[in-house]
């Protein structure tokens, strides 16, 4: 048998294999379950930026949304009282609208995970889901918040309640009590998940925050994941500092890759940087690196404990490594445009792309997860990557986010996101940001493609 | 003022130069207080399975870990098992030896986390009652040491008599019995436990403890308090795991043209009796008659190739992908040995923890390789066809082969290695397709000093092979602090032991400070 011409192309189609198999076969549906302030949608939000970022294209429904929609002003929390029987055909009509965006991100957009956000605290309502999804040939996976902790429950409206668009013309109190009174609604026709009626189900209950789990019949591969995604966050306040090295001696010379020492601004920019951390009064501050020098170097200044990661190496630009962008271009011309034109997929000849970054990096996200306050100090492309994730950046805009040299940003979890203070330590450095040019055709000419490289010696 | 950085010769890290003694692994250390990980449940429950598998797994991944089972240590001091009776709750003496059975266990555990280097230990016993549980946590609490339960339960009548098929039909208990009489027997033994069992609590009693409930062989599981790193990765371990059966085959691709030149790394197609072999691979999975064979290959041309001839599905992974030989990639030894000299030697010194200048070291691929080895576990039957230093990462893992071993184990060309889980462990056959190739075995030179030497650190990713039981030992040695005493008369008297086996009484108290023998 003659066997297909094997082309080696670098550049991936979508659907192709990327660097790890891709295990979702049918779409799974994600089903939140809790009451009012139990952090559902905190959940979801998370769990689908994670996704996302992994490469499992995930949305989130949130019913809420469509109520907020179809009822154009909230008056108060009298229209979830159980028998306010017009307010329950809006609401009811609200999750099947839903159900039927679910079905079409599936089938026309290609979607993989569906986080379904809404309290679904009846058996009925998820009946209703259940029977959806297995005419559709859906898997579903409930994830159910207990928590009956007054002080975090009062924590969580005040973090993401008082803000919402349903009390904007409130003041705080009016607030507080209106919403408070919602929650008795749902209490009273609350059936939580049954783990003798419901056995045959897969779920994770999560208690308290994360004190207690229990979970039935993970069915495959993503579950698994999504369980040990979930097990591993936290909500204790604390800040993730991330920060490239100090300037390299290749940084100077516009060369990429390699593994050089600080240059003598680089070596002021470590001293700055520990003199930055120190004024942050960061109780238990932990500090990682690759195993490049540069970053190492970086670390030494702090005078601190630091802990060495090789998943935090640059990306391998294989057989680029250390040419400035004129020698890929008068050498690799095509390999050059072919990168402008799909950076994340891209993958160097014998190297890596942002895609295999992605991956190889998946770990360090785990761990950051798991721990409080911690300084990464790492490399321009494993930055984006990282930052990628916290803000919630889209494949397409991870390959050129900014993380110029000797820049701390500071993140720290607030309501669902992430705030981002950024903080330049006043030492000048080389930019080693390349936009992307206007021509990424293959038969472009060297100045279209050498149009946005920075300067450099 | 910043220190001096220096590259390592072998593992190329980047260390402060005085500080020679630094040694990092591919990722931070994340144990610190050592870990005793204790098993609950009752006999034939899964937990010495559990004990063995996870400790394989904390090893393979660098974290030395070592099985403490108190029912080897009643073996030894009864060395003949007559019946049930022995476990019956109001048989004093018995209760008394099992006693000190656990005891001397957990005296074991404290002198190999304290000055063996050790970072977890698993206690494998019953550990039933509430009473053995607080013991146990206060060794814990006077010790340093962080605990975490495993606790397995199982009310499914066919997968216990399952179980006891398997491995307690065979053991040395019951050695001259036939298997109806040792499953009938060992039915009772459980009976005499299920008495006193007193479950992990989660409600009330056991709220503050740190624990994992595992509950119909993994169909569902209770978490509670996880405290740090490893108790993460030793749940989520624990939650892809399973006991269904089915076979794991390992192979490399077809011969490459690249391996005809003797030449390492690259990404070189199948040579003609590469493609011979893929065939001939084609043949043999089908004559396997496997139901749902997943087949996986790495990134790489000639492992692509290979997966080609099957005519089936197959996924891609890069995980799988060779070791990077950096600036060595695709030469031959001999190039190797001429243009870096130092560096052929020293790869010969050391070769797990050798680093290839801007390349990788078989510690790095332990590291790069364990989601696939996850998703193995998760999987039924699998062909994977990777590469040489892959196959021997994989191997290892699956064979319990240390880092000293691992990178010499034997993985031909044009060979399947068919790996079937058996009892605590894994049946290998190896199964040449009789297609010819190359051979690019090199063996340990024999010039170089073996041994750990230096080299092993605690924390380090070094893959060690489970240690053997403290029990293959004679324990006389090491009673150097009581003298031996007879057991009273009254306990000769009892059928089950023999005159000429009088058990030891082990000095338990005094190791263990304040805790009690009852």
């Amino acid at each position: 048998m003659e066997l297909p011409q094997l082309e080696h192309t670098r550049l991936r189609r979508h659907d192709s294999a990327a660097s790890v198999p891709q295990f979702c076969n049918s779409p799974t549906m994600i089903v939140m379950v809790g009451l009012p302030a139990r952090g559902k949608t905190y959940i979801s939000k998370k769990l689908t930026r994670y996704l996302n970022w992994i490469g499992v294209p995930t949305k989130m429904f949130n019913v809420g949304q469509y109520r907020r929609e179809a009822v154009k002003i909230y008056k108060n929390f009298e229209f979830f009282k159980p028998d306010n029987e017009e307010a329950m055909k809006i609401r009811k009509a609200c999750a099947a609208a839903a159900l039927k965006d679910v079905a079409l991100y599936f089938t026309k957009e290609q979607g993989q995970v569906a986080v379904f956000d809404a309290t679904n605290t009846t058996r009925e309502r998820r009946a209703i889901i259940l029977s959806f999804a297995m005419e559709m040939g859906y898997k579903v996976f409930f994830v159910e918040s207990i928590c009956d902790d007054p002080e975090i429950i009062a924590e969580n409206i005040r973090q993401v309640k008082f803000g919402s668009p349903d009390y904007a013309d409130r003041d705080i109190d009016e607030a507080m009590e209106d919403f408070t009174q919602r929650i008795d609604c749902y209490r009273a026709s609350y059936m939580p998940i049954d783990d003798e009626k419901d056995r045959k189900l897969s779920y994770i209950k999560i208690f308290d925050v994360g004190s207690r789990y229990l979970v039935n019949r993970v069915q495959d591969h993503i579950q698994s994941r999504i369980v040990y995604y979930l097990m591993n966050i936290h909500v204790t306040p604390r800040s993730i500092y991330l920060s490239r090295h100090g300037e390299s001696e290749l940084n100077l010379l516009g060369r990429i890759g390699g593994d050089t020492g600080l240059s003598p601004r680089g070596q002021k920019y470590a001293s700055a940087l520990a003199t930055f951390i120190k004024g942050q009064k960061i109780i238990d501050l932990k500090v990682w690196t690759s195993h490049m020098k540069r970053t190492v170097q970086t670390a030494e200044a702090l005078g601190v404990q630091y802990e060495q990661w090789k998943a935090l190496n640059e990306i391998d630009a294989g057989v680029c490594e250390e040419l400035t962008y004129e020698e890929i271009q008068e050498n690799f011309p095509e390999e050059f445009a072919l990168r402008d034109q799909d950076k994340y997929r891209y993958r160097y000849p014998k190297g890596e792309s942002y895609e295999d970054l992605v991956h190889r990096l998946e770990p360090v996200i785990m761990e950051l997860e798991r721990q409080e306050n911690v300084l990464v100090i790492c490399h321009q492309a494993v930055m984006r990557c990282l930052l990628a994730y916290f803000l919630d950046k889209p494949a397409d805009e991870l390959p050129y986010l900014r993380c110029p040299l000797h820049t701390v940003l500071k993140l720290t979890p607030i309501a669902y996101g992430c705030k981002v203070e950024s903080f330049f330590l006043n030492i000048e450095a080389v930019n080693t940001h390349r936009e992307r040019p206007l021509n990424v055709n293959i038969t472009r000419n060297p100045e279209e493609a050498l149009q946005t490289v920075p300067d450099h010696i | 003022m910043p220190r001096e950085l220096t590259q390592n010769r072998i593992q190329k890290i980047w260390v402060p130069t005085k500080d020679d003694r630094r040694r990092a692994g591919g990722a931070p250390h994340f144990a610190n207080p050592p870990t005793v990980i204790v098993m609950v449940g009752l006999p034939a429950r899964g937990k010495t399975y559990m004990s063995r598998k996870l400790t394989r797994y904390l090893n393979w991944i660098g974290m030395p870990t070592k099985v403490f089972n108190v029912g080897e240590y009643r073996r030894e001091a009864v060395k003949n098992y007559s019946s049930y009776d022995f476990f019956k709750p109001d048989n004093e003496c018995a209760v008394k030896i099992r006693q000190q059975c656990a005891l001397a266990a957990l005296r074991d555990v404290r002198s190999y986390l304290k000055d063996e280097g050790g970072q977890v230990a698993v206690f494998d016993a019953t550990n039933t009652t509430r009473e053995r549980r607080d013991m146990i946590l206060k060794f814990g609490e006077e010790n340093d040491f962080k605990i975490f339960f495993i606790e397995s339960v199982c009310d499914d009548p066919s997968v216990i008599a399952s179980n006891i098929m398997e491995v307690k039909v065979s053991c040395p208990d019951y050695r001259d019995c036939n298997k109806t009489e040792a499953m009938l027997d060992f039915q009772k033994r459980i009976e005499c436990y299920k008495k006193s069992y007193q479950p992990l609590d989660p409600d009330q009693y056991d709220r503050d403890l740190s624990f994992i409930k595992v509950i119909d062989v993994g169909r569902r599981f209770l978490v509670n308090r996880i405290q740090d790193h490893i108790q993460s990765k030793i749940v989520y371990y624990l939650m892809n795991i399973h006991v269904q059966p089915r076979t794991i085959y390992l192979c490399r691709h077809g011969e490459s043209t690249d391996n005809l030149k003797g030449r390492v790394g690259g990404d070189a197609g199948l040579s003609p009796h590469g493609k011979q072999f893929s065939s001939a691979l084609a043949r043999f999975v089908e004559e396997q008659q496997l139901k749902d064979l997943k087949v996986w290959t790495s990134q790489l041309c000639r492992s692509i190739q290979t997966a080609e001839h099957l005519g089936v599905p197959y996924e891609q992974w890069k995980a799988l992908n060779e070791i990077d030989a950096g600036v060595c990639e695709e030469m031959t030894y001999d190039e190797v040995k001429e243009k870096f000299p130092e560096e052929f030697a020293l790869r010969d010194e050391d070769k797990y923890y050798y680093r290839y200048p801007a390349g990788e070291s078989y510690q790095d691929l332990v590291q790069r390789v364990e989601p696939v080895i996850m998703e193995l576990e998760r999987q039924e039957n699998v062909l994977v066809i990777c590469h040489q230093a892959v196959m021997r990462c994989l191997l290892a893992y699956f064979l319990d082969k240390s880092a000293d071993e691992m990178p010499y184990l034997k993985c031909p060309l044009h060979t399947v290695l068919k790996l079937t889980p058996v009892a605590y462990g894994c049946k290998v056959e190896s199964i040449s397709l009789n297609v010819e190739a190359v051979n690019t075995h090199r063996e340990r030179p024999e010039e170089v000093k073996r041994g750990p030497g230096t080299l092993i650190r605690r924390n380090s990713v070094t893959p060690l092979t489970s240690p053997e039981s403290n029990i293959k030992k004679p324990r006389i040695d090491d009673l150097d602090e009581a003298p031996i005493q007879e057991l009273p008369p009254s306990v000769s008297a009892l059928a089950l032991c023999s005159p000429s086996h009088i058990p030891l009484t082990l000095p338990g108290q005094h190791w263990l400070g304040k805790v009690c023998l009852t």
